[in-house]
């Protein structure tokens, strides 16, 4: 026997639609529960929360580790002053500069604290950002000291 | 004199007709594209080695061929015949397989049910072609692109045809990079195949952990005839997650799978000795198996853009390709296609979570067949 009528007499037509459809729900069952799995194990991890409806005590939060607040800046009460004596330094750099080039400079001329006279430079915007690290110097126009 | 012409009379050389030397060529190609071109070497070596072996003509009723009782071959060729060593290689497949990226996206399964779509087209075609039912499910799961599946249905439901259909499905699974390309750039377009997958999330140890245990439960609830492959198939998988039994894992996914698969591939390469093989029926079988490997990655394509017409986050219809259980080369395939419409999208963790649930899709499937014939 061939063609339909074989297809027909075997029951082919039942066995494809109904085959088609097992493996259909089957996977669709087994893919949804595997999409289930994490959040119930979610809720296995917090199921005292769930059921004592909150009447567990909750443990207190962790308390933050104290922060001790930063230490004020204190720049130097002569910063015009200090900014005559680091302008040599940045006329002897290009324009613009990185700012390391110039701590390195104020160290290598044992000026006291650059790291801080620097800092306070910035605050006071006697030195201007430029972008990737590189700054200006801006002391001479906005900032005259002499 | 009679002595040497006795001898001479039984040597291959005068035993051998054309059918041997078909065969002989077939072997040769086999092992060819396995070694030369490196489809599937691990398949196409033992295989295309097995029909060498299996085609050197002998004198009939010594206990040497396959099918003689007493045979060696036929002793080794009884784990094919009883469904025993695709039991194994589906034991060594779960201890390699990670089935994260399937619980990751758990959507994706629908895409290796939709390639077994090819299955059951081809149940029908073989129907209308005169094969029996058993012949015809015999010869439609080789749709699903599973070896393994094939030969454990085929032995349980139509021994006869073992060795034309171990061969077709093999051979399917090693030209995977000849026959899905076309088909999935024919069904795609540049910017579908474009599409990227959003990432994937963590998934956790103990996620896949209870998977095997919720995939064996569910799915051989449904098809208890599965058991033999969907069992060993978890049983592999819970070796390698629950963390305890690595050295079993270990020896699964290396020495018995390799033991099972060279076994394996040279007594179905043994099983096609060329009076025996090479029928009208081998042909159609193998015409149908081209048909039913295409229906199934093409299925699986067109089922992923209809899914697409529903999802807010669309996914990339390639991978409907890799639902057909061929692993990991579908996977790879769609991943390769994926990479050549836009080199930055990385498709493969995706295309793995679909060739996963095609294997447990054509494992399901063949229970399905196998329990409809019990009827």
């Amino acid at each position: 026997m061939f063609g339909l009528n074989a297809i027909s007499a075997h029951n082919g037509w039942t066995m494809a639609v109904v085959g088609a459809a097992i493996v259909f729900s089957g996977l669709m069952v087994l893919s949804f529960v595997i999409s289930q799995i994490h959040k119930l194990l979610t809720f296995w991890d917090n199921k005292n929360r769930y059921f004592n409806n909150g009447a567990e005590k909750k443990a207190p939060p962790p308390q933050a580790p104290a922060q001790t607040p930063p230490a004020p800046v204190l720049c130097p009460s002569d910063l015009p002053a200090m900014a005559i004596l680091y302008r040599p330094l940045v006329e002897s750099l290009e324009t613009p500069f990185q700012l390391t080039d110039l701590y390195t400079l104020a160290q290598e001329h044992d000026f006291p604290h650059p790291h801080l006279t620097l800092t306070c430079f910035r605050q006071a915007n006697f030195l201007i950002p430029q972008g990737n690290g590189y700054f200006t110097w801006n002391e001479p126009e906005e900032n005259p000291t002499d | 004199m009679d002595l040497f012409l006795s001898f001479i009379a039984n040597t291959g050389y005068l035993l051998a007709d054309y059918r041997h030397l078909i065969m002989i060529v077939v072997g040769s190609i086999f092992v060819y594209l396995g070694v030369a071109k490196k489809y599937e070497p691990l398949l196409l070596v033992p295989i295309g080695f097995g029909i060498l072996v299996g085609n050197v003509p002998f004198f009939k009723g010594f206990g040497i061929g396959i099918y003689e009782d007493n045979s060696v071959l036929h002793y080794l060729y009884f784990g094919v015949t009883t469904g025993l060593y695709p039991s194994i290689v589906f034991l060594g497949l779960g201890a390699m397989t990670d089935f994260g990226s399937l619980l990751a996206r758990p959507v994706l399964m629908m895409l290796g049910a939709a390639a077994q779509m090819g299955i059951f087209f081809t149940l029908l075609s073989a129907l209308a072609l005169g094969f029996l039912p058993e012949e015809a499910a015999s010869i439609a799961i080789i749709g699903g692109a599973d070896g393994p599946t094939s030969i454990f249905l085929t032995a349980k439901l139509a021994p006869h045809l073992i060795g034309p259909i171990a061969i077709a499905a093999y051979s399917y699974m090693a030209l995977i990079p000849v026959i899905q390309p076309p088909i999935m750039r024919l069904l795609t377009t540049r910017e579908e195949r474009r599409i990227r997958m959003p990432d994937m999330r963590e998934v956790s140890k103990r996620e896949k952990l209870i998977f095997p245990v919720v995939g064996v439960l569910l799915c051989c609830f449904l098809a208890p005839t599965a058991l033999p492959l969907l069992g060993m198939l978890f049983f592999g998988n819970f070796l390698k997650e629950c963390g305890v039994t690595d050295r079993l894992a270990h020896t699964a996914r290396t020495a018995i799978i390799d033991t099972a698969t060279i076994l394996l591939g040279l007594t179905v390469g043994c099983s096609t000795q060329g009076d025996v093989f090479l029928t009208a029926k081998s042909v159609g079988i193998f015409i149908l198996g081209s048909i039913a490997f295409s229906i199934a990655t093409a299925s699986g394509i067109i089922f992923a853009k209809i899914m697409n017409l529903f999802l807010k986050v669309k996914i990339n219809p390639l991978l409907g390709a890799a639902g057909v259980s061929a692993v990991p080369g579908s996977a790879r395939e769609v991943h390769l296609m994926g990479q050549h419409a836009d080199p930055t999208n990385y498709l493969l963790m995706d295309a793995m979570a679909c060739n996963s649930s095609g294997v447990i899709g054509s494992a399901i499937c063949a229970g399905i067949l196998w329990s409809f014939m019990l009827v």
